[in-house]
This record gives structure tokens, sequence and C-alpha cells, in this order.
């Protein structure tokens, strides 16, 4: 099981990929906004999507779990 | 071993350079008088038949007996032991390091001064000397880990305190390979021991006069960890520890079990402390990494960095530039690959890329001369850089103002990253650390706004009345106190709010704002030097550089040699 953490404080914009989509490194997985910028979050490795712990709106903390993947 | 006080003093006074004539005497004279048997592990005169010298051919023996002796090292097994956890000896590391036979060592024959370990402490566990690389000459210093852990004794301590002093002198690079558990026990216990072997007031007073380079492979721990505090540049190859003491020592010290890879590996250094310039993948990576670094470096802080061949097909490449930026300025790109078109043969070399990535420091060449590069890097926090931002800023100007290197600032910051987590690491301090560096620096700077520059970090990226020598914008800078959309907020919120169609006021406002913000009001009014074409970037920085080199081509006033290499 791999983690997609939250590198800052900020709000979700988009989620950019579905649940069981198959992701490898740099894929962008969602679309994050902090300082008025759209900052994509992508995968560390290669994976699949298992869950998806948050939705557009979510106002998100450092650290927090975004994604996990198998 | 029972030495006498006088004793010692006669060890310190012990010239190994004298030749057979020396008049040293060991202790044994005080025990055993002429009848003393033959005794190999003792290296004074009385390991002769009686009191006899020998015939000058005998010497020469002698002397080529003990430096094949030295260049065995700590003994097969335990280089044995060192391969097999996939590492290279001391001795293989230089010659990796330096160029082919390059290598001029000086203090081989040297051993410990305590009675009875001489044979067991070839070199004292240090080897020094001088060599090439890149035909320019070095001095290197490698502990030995295959002599007693390499961990130091008083005499390898004195060796590297002298061969560092001498690099000052002369004015070469200075590269320590560190791999050592500390100081050696016995030499540094007990009041004469820690008494002789402090890590001494110059080591402090580096003043940056030479490039410094510290490499950490496998432990590290006292020495090679206060050596790559003290460096310019640090490489740690990956599965090492860098801390103070080893876990060993904490269990017993602290009761705290911890790994090496948490108390000191790679990743803490490179992306929390960064304390570490690059990470390498092994030792053949680390070596190329110095050899990089240094290609950009000068040999001393007197010198202007060298010269090389620029780039001929820089030019035919700036066009790209029109397409790394996105139309809506709340996306990100990668600054990096901005970067490459700008710089020669696209090659651009990161300082510290993991610490607070929304800064980019890095080294690279345009025109064939080396130049410093602070650029925000969108795609990586916003490119809003937090306090460890500020740390890793502050600490490339230093690098850079004290090796004659001129600043290139590339602004593309929406603000610092403020917060809860940023003012508990010292915001503000940090901010104006970076500001007080930048005030202090008399190398050339060129500053170009390329997107956004807003509030206090214009200021830090060398925004107007910054002390730049050129100050650039893009035509499609965005330069004010605050991003339209916050300021909007803050200036019309009530009035907004309170009007019939709020939707398109704030529309209004936010337009009228994003026009106040275009560079044309600050170039009109002569507070920056000019707005350039994109495409005449690369050609404006050499056009400026030379102008800004001016008569003193560039050589620093070093305010900034003193500052602190760790903080």
């Amino acid at each position: 099981m791999k983690e997609i953490l939250c590198p800052m404080p900020g709000k979700i914009l988009e989620i950019t990929v579905q649940l069981n989509d198959r992701v490898i490194s740099d894929t962008q997985v969602m679309i994050h906004e902090a300082m008025k910028m759209e900052n994509p979050i992508v995968a560390g490795c290669e994976g699949i999507v298992r869950e998806i712990l948050v939705g557009p709106g979510d106002a998100v903390e450092t650290g927090q779990l975004l994604v996990t993947l198998d | 071993m029972g030495l006498l006080r006088t004793d010692y003093a006669k060890l310190f006074l012990y010239d190994p350079y004298a030749g057979p004539r020396a008049t040293w005497q060991c202790s044994h004279d005080d025990r055993v008088g002429d009848n003393f048997p033959q005794n190999e592990n003792c290296a004074c005169n009385y390991n002769r038949t009686g009191n006899e010298l020998m015939g000058i051919r005998d010497d020469i023996e002698e002397l080529q007996r003990r430096k094949e002796k030295t260049l065995k090292m700590g003994g097969e097994q335990k280089i044995e032991l060192q391969h097999s956890r996939g590492q290279l000896t001391a001795r293989e590391r230089i010659d990796q390091l330096l160029d082919p036979d390059s290598f001029f060592e000086v203090g081989a024959l040297a051993h410990s001064d305590v009675p009875g370990m001489e044979e067991r402490t070839p070199a004292d566990g240090k080897i020094d000397g001088y060599g090439t690389i890149d035909n320019r000459p070095v001095a290197v210093c490698a502990n030995d880990v295959t002599v007693l852990a390499g961990a130091g004794g008083r005499v390898g301590h004195k060796k590297a305190a002298e061969i560092l002093a001498k690099a000052m002198e002369k004015g070469f690079p200075y590269i320590n390979l560190g791999e050592a558990g500390g100081a050696r026990i016995p030499d540094i216990q007990g009041s004469d021991g820690m008494s002789s072997m402090t890590i001494g007031i110059k080591s402090g007073r580096r003043f940056r006069k030479i490039p410094m380079v510290a490499t950490l492979a496998g432990d590290c721990f006292g020495d090679p960890s206060w050596m790559a505090a003290l460096a310019d540049f640090v490489v740690q190859i990956k599965g090492s520890c860098f801390a103070v003491s080893g876990p060993r020592v904490l269990e017993i010290a602290t009761n705290e079990k911890v790994s090496n890879e948490e108390l000191g590996g790679w990743k803490l250094h490179a992306n929390v402390t960064g304390q570490i310039d690059q990470a390498a993948e092994d030792e053949a990576d680390c070596f190329r990494i110095v050899k990089e670094f240094l290609s950009y470096m000068p040999s001393n802080a007197n010198e202007l960095p060298p010269v090389i061949e620029g780039d001929p097909g820089a030019a035919s490449r700036q066009e790209r530039l029109l397409d790394l930026i996105p139309e809506r300025s709340n996306q990100s790109y990668d600054m990096t690959l901005v970067l490459k078109t700008l710089v020669d043969n696209e090659t651009i070399f990161q300082l510290k890329p993991d610490y607070d990535p929304s800064v980019i420091t890095c080294l690279a060449r345009i025109d064939g001369q080396t130049v410093g590069i602070i650029a925000n890097q969108p795609s990586r926090f916003a490119g809003a850089m937090g306090p460890d931002g500020c740390d890793k800023c502050t600490s490339f100007i230093c690098l850079c103002d004290s090796f004659n290197i001129p600043l290139l600032f590339l602004h593309d910051i929406p603000g610092f990253f403020v917060g809860k987590e940023a003012e508990r690491k010292k915001m503000p301090g940090k901010i104006i650390n970076f500001i007080q560096a930048l005030s202090s620096v008399t190398v050339p700077k060129v500053s170009i706004v390329i997107r956004k520059s807003y509030g206090m970090a214009n200021c830090n990226m060398c925004g107007a009345n910054m002390g730049a020598d050129f100050l650039y914008a893009w035509p499609g800078a965005d330069i004010s106190f605050m991003g339209p959309e916050v300021a909007t907020n803050v200036v019309f919120g009530a009035k907004i709010m309170a009007a019939e169609n709020p939707e398109e006021m704030r529309a209004k406002a936010i337009e009228e704002l994003k026009l106040g913000s275009a560079p044309w009001r600050a170039v009109g009014l002569g507070l920056i030097d000019d707005v350039i074409n994109p495409l005449a970037t690369r050609d404006i920085i050499i056009k400026s550089l030379v102008v800004a080199r001016g008569r003193n081509s560039g050589m620093s006033e070093r305010l900034l040699a003193s500052w602190p290499t760790t903080f």
C-alpha cells in the first residue's frame, strides 16, 4: 500500500484520476490550490488507485492522506 | 603503557622527517638500556642493531618497507570488509577522485603517538595529500576506516589540520572524504587528550578563502560531520549516516533507539535539514558530483571562476521560452526548463534540490562564465518559498558572493508560504537574514521578473531598490504587493458585498488591479531598468554582466565570507 500525502495546506480543486486507474510516477492525481496557484499533486510511484479520500472544495493540511495506491 | 608526562613532551618534538640521525629517544632507554631486545613495533632508532646507523642503501630499503606497509592500510581483512559493504577504501577513493597518478601524499609514515599502537595505525588513519582534478590543484584528506574504524587520533588530527591550513595558504580547494566514527579513545580521553585534540580555533576561521567540499560515506560521526557542516559543498552517499553521534552512543546516553537512516540518512538531510547539497547514488556518482561542482568554482577567493567556451547553439533555442509559460497566471510550469533554455549547454547544477524545492539555487554558465541562479519554481509548493527556502537562498548567496560568482534572480513567486508551520520556524527572521545577506552582496547582480513577484518576496528576489545592477521584467510580469484576487477582497470586500451585483463588481475590481500590476507603470517611472522581450533575455543577461563586472572584473569585496556555513 502506497500513500499520496498532501504537501502543503490549501484546497482541492479537482480530482483527475478515478478509482482503479493505473498511475505511474509523476501522473497527476488532483489539482490543489494554495497561494492562488494551481498546484498539481502527482503520484510518487507506480500503482493502482484504491481510495480517494478527499473531494473538490475540501480544505487540506500538510501530511493529510489524499489517495492510497496498491 | 605508563609513559611519563615528560615522555609525551618528547613525542610531540619528534620530527619524522629528520631522518635516521634524529636524536629523539623513546621510553625504551628509561627501562632497558642497551640490552633492549629488537622491537619491530617501535618507530624509534632503537629498532636498529644496537645504536649503529646503517648505510644509505639500507635506509632506503627501510623507507620502502615502511611505505609499503602504510599502503596496506588497516590490513587485508579490514579492506575486504570494506569492499564487502560495497565501499571503497580511502586510497581507492582518492584515486577515483583525482586525475590519474596525480596523488602526492604527505604524512604517509605518520602513526599514532600512543606507545604500542605504532604498527596498528598506518598514516594514523588519515590519508592526506595533494593532486589535481581536471588539471587544477586540490588538497585532499580521507578518513581511513580500515584503521581503528577511522576514529581520529592525535597525529592524524594534526595532519588534517595542517593540510587544510596549507590549502588555505596556497589557495587550493580542499576535499574531505569522510567516513569515521569520531575521535579515537584513548587519544582524546582525559584532560590531556581533550585539551590536545580540540577542533582548534583555526577551523572556525575559514572565511571561505578556498572552496571546501565534504563527502560522507558509511558512518560519519564527529569529525566528518563537523567538516561537512563547515564545508561549502556537501555530498552524502545514499546509505550513509551523517550525525553527531551514532545510535550506539545514543542508546547509552539517552536510551533513544534509532536507526542510522532515521538519525542521519540522506533523505533527512536532503529534505529536512538542508545540510547536504546533493545525495549521490554511490561513490562513483559522488566523485562525479564533486568534480562538477569544482568545475564552476575558482581555486580560491582571489580568482575569478574558470571561463570555458560558450554555447553557440543557445541562440537558436530561445524561441522555446514563448511556450514554457502557461497563459493563465495561476497555472504552474517547470522553471528548470526556462533555466536550461537560457544557460549554456542546457546544463544547470542544483544545490539542495529537494530542500524547499519551491526555489531553485543552481550554478550554470552563460557565455562560458559561471553564474549563480536563484529562481522560483512554480511547480513545487506554488513557487512560494518558506523558511527553509530562505535559508537555502542565504547560504547560496554567501557561496556565490565569496567566490566571485555573479548572481541572477528569476522571479515567479506569489509571496512567501506563510502560516503556522512557517512562523514556528522563525519566518520573519529567515526573510530578514536573506535580506541582510542580499544587502552585502558585491558581485554583479541581474534580476528579471518572469511572471509574478509579490510583496516582501519581491524584495528578497532582488526587486527594485534592492541592489541589482540591472532589474528587468518580461512584458507579462505581474508586480505588486499581493495578488489581485486577494487584494480585491481586502480593499473592496465590504463594498462588493453591499453592491447590487457583487460578482460583476468583483471582476471589475480585479481587472483594475491587474492593470496596475503590469510592469508598465514601474518602467515608466524608472523604477525598473527595462521591459525586455523574453527571446532577448539571454543576450541581455550577457550584456548586463559585462557592464556589471566593471573595472574590477566582478571580484567581490567578500563581505559575506565569514557568514556561518550552517544556520
